[in-house]
């Protein structure tokens, strides 16, 4: 089990990224794959980012677990925050819109998240969001 | 990688060819980049040929870009890569933005 620990802020995607790019290096996996992984994890840190701590603490952070199953090549990763409760499970799919004017420019990074991962589970335990995703990476 | 950004302007036509990755980041850097240049456009075209990876933000910036020209002219995306095309479906922009062919 990998971990990282990183502040809420976008600029720490870049060092998330590097890290899971290193994890998954040395293995033979498809690279539109890997873009879908990159994807969902963008999606979901940056959405942490940006709504979860509207108070800007110093002291702020999120903490990331990596769990990589080599066997099966299949990715686990525990994202892990204590701001605001905010399950996107719960987050209605925005109704495809049929014009510019109708599009809803919130929602599309859950859903994107949703449609990438092969799972998702969602707890709130101790004051903290548990955002579980898994990917299959063959 | 990055997204490097070309652009070619051709009277009130400006196309923009984009190459890597259209993410949280680079989509600010493409919207700076087209700040000033879309006075008097007519056409806008992003080709899109080398564009591998396109995250929700870079979604808001087509959006936003689509906003603007529909004002004054018209937008188009060329040579979208299927990956991409997959999720401009997925997301419902094919709907809303010209895709060609």
């Amino acid at each position: 089990m990998d971990e990282i620990i990183l502040k809420p802020e976008i600029r720490e995607l870049k060092t998330l990224d590097k890290k899971v790019t290193e994890l998954l290096e040395p293995y033979d996996i498809n690279k539109s794959t890997l873009m879908n992984l990159k994807l969902i994890i963008e999606e979901i840190f940056s959405n942490i980012c940006n709504y979860a701590y509207p108070q800007k603490d110093k002291d702020d952070l999120i903490k990331i677990k990596m769990d990589f199953c080599e066997n099966i090549l299949k990715i686990r990763m525990n994202f892990i925050d204590t701001g605001i409760q905010f399950n996107p499970l719960e987050v209605k799919n925005p109704k495809s819109p049929n014009t510019i004017d109708d599009a809803q420019i919130g929602g599309l990074g859950i859903s994107i998240m949703k449609e990438y991962a092969d799972d998702i589970q969602y707890e709130y335990i101790n004051n903290k969001n548990i955002l579980t995703i898994t990917k299959n990476l063959n | 990688m990055s997204l490097k950004i070309d652009k070619e302007k051709n009277e009130n036509n400006l196309t923009v060819i984009l190459s890597g990755e259209l993410d949280t980041f680079t989509s600010k850097e493409l919207e700076k980049s087209l700040e000033n240049e879309l006075t008097n456009v007519k056409s806008l075209t992003f080709d899109l040929k080398d564009l591998i990876y396109v995250s929700s933000a870079g979604i808001r910036t087509f959006i936003k870009n689509q906003k603007i020209m529909q004002k004054q002219g018209s937008m188009k995306l060329i040579n979208v890569q299927d990956s991409v095309k997959d999720l401009f479906t997925m997301t419902g922009l094919i709907k809303m933005i010209n895709i060609e062919e």
